[in-house]
């Protein structure tokens, strides 16, 4: 057995010495002939140097390290991604001795090469991947990536990891990916700080006072023009403000224990009635816009920026957006066009819904990577990656050339040409953010507010106990399940259905799978214990 | 159109007809006229007014601003190549087949038609052809996306019914003549055949300027991709910009100008918009079958 494995990396190691010989200038497959198979042929893609060959080798610096890396990618504007050969990726190249080559995947096609990638057998290096997506899974249960969980402590940066957040993208207790950090009590209320002033509102501690607001900026004329053109709180087809309030009534995140210690979804919750009774009022004093069923969210910023709403329930950072958008409308001044605040106070005490505190993970492939020695390898790399100067560079650029530091705050360079802004795009998705935390934009007044609130919310936040568990019910049926209960929340709250009809509306989800699906929880919930 | 008789029911039949017609085309122009107006308007008034057929200060940033990298350029490139050189195998290979599969005394016919109707009914799905593509070498390679789908069975079927229908006796008289089974094909079928190759080929061109999936799923050079799939990008973006906050993390993805979005809009639909009046005449006339004399 033994000397069969060296005989094949001795096969690999000539072939990889062949490829080299062959491909001559080594890295970027220039303008539009095929690049060398991003992931494909392992022999390519490893690099044995370092781990079996000491005969032949100089005691000179290792060879770059190969990785592919598909990531991604946001590109709004079709600027087009960086090439291989662009500054901010050769940055990264001379400070991990890597040589990289970037696999960018429109996000919204994401899944679909990440199953066709995953069928394939032919895995990149490194990839970013929903740690809850069902082929994922099965990739990983099959072997298909290195489980990471153990190595983790030996790398400085990587150490430090929240050990919450592995557990929640952990599968069946073991860490497939290490998980890019995301701020974990993100949400906040974003106000009109200008129609606060003219009302004389203060921020609303409680319930109470968050309805008076929204009654106040609905009824009181808050812009002053003397016309009843105004309302409270602006919400889109997109569900996640009801979720976040509900969760201020003292609705479960998703799933709660009951007295029994058993979990339950929170829409059979009495909170959740209490919360929805409260949305449905709201509608009917006109307080939210009536048309939150069907309005695109892509349009959901305008209400609140041409001054017909006040209220915003959404990520806190949203208020620096709003802002932003004011001031180049109303005029620019110092102080901020918003107020952004935390969630008010329910009957069941301070309380919000936290994000996931991640964005996906970074797997590593067992094609690609095959022994424990390149496994480290791509490991430091990874460590590298968290450095500080590795996340300057991934997330604001080339000092001078795409932002400045003022005082030790960053100040990215206004409006960059867009070959400037290419250089940088969707290359922030290779971070992970553990560890050594990097200088924050310039401190304006809405963004100190924001880090604040964000801030405060790590004490009041709601995890959901289900997070880490994997639900084949919920693999299968999730998307039908989730769409009868939000259904049956938009027909609640604009009257079309009562207390009976929400309640049938429940009875249809028990039976669609819902009851399956609480039965399975509540089973990996035992067993996790 | 000069109709001598016409009665007061069906004059206020047409009026009706020429009144939906009317509208209807005025929904479906619309939405375009206000995308066109939009790429040439600025921010501020995108947010401020609602909908509106004329900008009030036109301005062309937004297109500077998309042409200022090469991108574009390189992915409108990558569409007329994937168009042009698509729809000639398309046409080549559909062509051809349909002529041999017209032919009655062609061996076998009935089990190459049968066998063409199973895979309209049946495909592998995506992850085999994903995987053929990949053994066969086409990833990364244009072809991986002109290949795989350059016969479309229904075209097939309905382009071999045509030259079904041509009259015998025009190929009976080539063949007096001294003609070949290509000259055949070539001097007489085609020639007749004109407005059904138009139509064909101008489906054929469409799909693959609309295709945006097959070059995703075969091509990981992303200097390859055709526009369409930017386009998709920015569709797809803009839609879940405010959802999905896990994703969109703000910092990350500023989301994109809504006068360079109708921009890019703009420069992805109206290039295959001017191929229609090239093709316009062919699907005007009719067949001339009158080269017979009976």
């Amino acid at each position: 057995m033994k000397t069969r494995t060296t005989r094949t990396s001795l096969a690999i190691l000539l072939s990889a010495v062949m490829t080299a010989l062959a491909a001559c200038s080594g890295n970027s497959g220039g303008g539009s002939e095929p690049a060398p198979s991003t992931g494909g042929e392992t022999q390519q893609t490893t690099d044995n140097k370092g781990a079996e060959a000491p005969a032949e080798q100089e005691p000179a610096k290792q060879e770059p390290l190969k990785i592919s890396f598909m990531v991604p990618g946001f590109d709004p504007e079709n600027l087009g991604y960086p090439d291989d050969d662009s500054i901010i990726i050769k940055t990264i190249e001379e400070y991990t001795n890597a040589d990289l080559t970037m696999q960018f995947v429109p996000n919204s096609s994401y899944p679909d090469k990440m199953n066709i990638t995953l069928a394939s057998g032919e895995l990149p290096t490194l990839m970013v991947t929903d740690p809850k997506n069902p082929s994922f899974i099965n990739a990983a249960r099959n072997g298909a990536f290195w489980e990471i969980g153990p190595y983790l402590k030996d790398y400085e940066n990587l150490a430090q990891a929240n050990p919450v957040v592995l557990n929640n993208t952990s599968i069946d207790g073991k860490l497939y990916g290490i998980y890019r950090a995301r701020t974990l009590g993100r949400n906040g209320m974003t106000l009109n700080s200008d129609w606060m002033k003219n009302l004389g509102l203060e921020a609303p501690k409680t319930l109470d006072e968050f309805y008076n607001v929204m009654k106040a900026f609905s009824e009181n004329d808050p812009d002053g023009n003397g016309k009843d053109d105004t309302y409270g709180i602006v919400i889109t087809k997109w569900h996640g403000p009801w979720d976040i309030m509900q969760v201020w009534f003292g609705a479960p995140n998703k799933w709660g224990e009951d007295a029994s210690g058993n979990l339950v979804p929170t829409h059979m919750t009495p909170e959740y009635r209490e919360a929805l009774k409260f949305f449905k009022k709201m509608y009917d004093e006109k307080l939210v816009n009536e048309d939150f069923a069907v309005m695109d969210s892509a349009v959901w910023n305008d209400p609140f920026v041409n001054g017909e709403v006040g209220v915003f329930v959404d990520v806190a950072d949203n208020a620096r957006r709003l802002d932003g958008s004011m001031q180049e409308k109303y005029g620019k001044r110092d102080e901020s066009y918003t107020a952004v605040f935390q969630a008010p106070v329910g009957p069941k005490g301070h309380r919000d819904m936290p994000t996931s505190g991640y964005n996906g993970v970074i797997a590593i492939s067992k094609s690609a990577v095959k022994t424990e020695e390149e496994l480290k390898r791509v490991l430091t790399f990874l460590d590298q990656l968290n450095d500080v100067e590795m996340q300057m560079v991934l997330e604001n650029g080339i000092e001078g050339r795409h932002y400045n530091m003022v005082d030790g705050f960053v100040v990215p360079i206004e409006d960059q040409e867009a070959g400037l802004k290419k250089e940088r795009l969707s290359l922030n998705q290779m971070t992970m953010y553990i560890g050594p935390v990097i200088p924050t934009r310039e401190q304006t007044a809405i963004n100190v507010m924001i880090a604040d609130v964000q801030k405060k919310n790590e004490e009041i936040i709601v995890g959901n106990p289900a997070e880490p568990l994997v639900s084949e019910v919920y693999a299968q049926k999730g998307q039908q399940l989730d769409n009868i209960i939000n259904d049956a929340r938009i027909q609640y709250i604009v009257g079309q259905i009562d207390d009976a009809g929400l309640d049938a509306a429940i009875d249809l989800w028990l039976s669609t799978g819902g009851q399956d699906y609480i039965d399975e929880i509540n089973k990996l919930y035992k067993a996790s214990k | 159109m000069n109709r001598k008789h016409d009665s007061l029911g069906e004059k206020a039949f047409d009026a009706c007809n020429y009144t939906f017609l009317a509208l209807f085309a005025i929904v479906t122009v619309l939405p375009f006229i206000y995308i066109i107006a939009g790429s040439f308007a600025t921010e501020v008034e995108l947010t401020e007014r609602k909908f509106f057929l004329f900008p009030r200060d036109p301005s062309i940033s937004a297109y500077q601003y998309i042409f200022s990298t090469d991108t574009m350029f390189r992915a409108m490139a990558n569409s007329v190549i994937i168009t042009v050189f698509g729809t000639a195998t398309n046409l080549a290979f559909t062509l051809t087949m349909a002529y041999s599969l017209s032919r009655r005394d062609l061996l076998g016919r009935n089990a190459f038609m049968n066998m063409i109707i199973f895979t309209m009914l049946f495909s592998g799905g995506m992850i085999p052809s994903y995987l053929i593509v990949k053994e066969l070498g086409l990833l990364d390679r244009y072809a991986a996306v002109i290949l795989p789908g350059a016969i479309s069975a229904f075209n097939l079927i309905v382009i071999k019914n045509f030259f079904q229908n041509l009259p015998a006796g025009l190929e009976e008289s080539a063949r007096i003549d001294g003609c070949t089974d290509l000259g055949v094909l070539w001097r007489i079928v085609l020639p007749l055949s004109k407005p059904i190759i138009a139509t064909f080929g101008l489906f054929y061109a469409v799909g693959h300027w609309n295709n945006f999936f097959s070059a995703l799923l075969f091509l990981n050079d992303h200097k390859m991709w055709p526009l369409q799939v930017m386009l998709r990008e920015i569709v797809m973006l803009s839609q879940m910009a405010a959802g999905d906050i896990n994703n969109l993390d703000p910092d990350f993805v500023e989301p994109p100008a809504q006068s360079v979005k109708m921009a890019v809009i703009v420069v992805g639909t109206v290039p295959i918009l001017m191929v229609y009046p090239f093709l316009q005449k062919h699907f005007a006339k009719g067949v001339l079958l009158g080269s017979i004399k009976g």
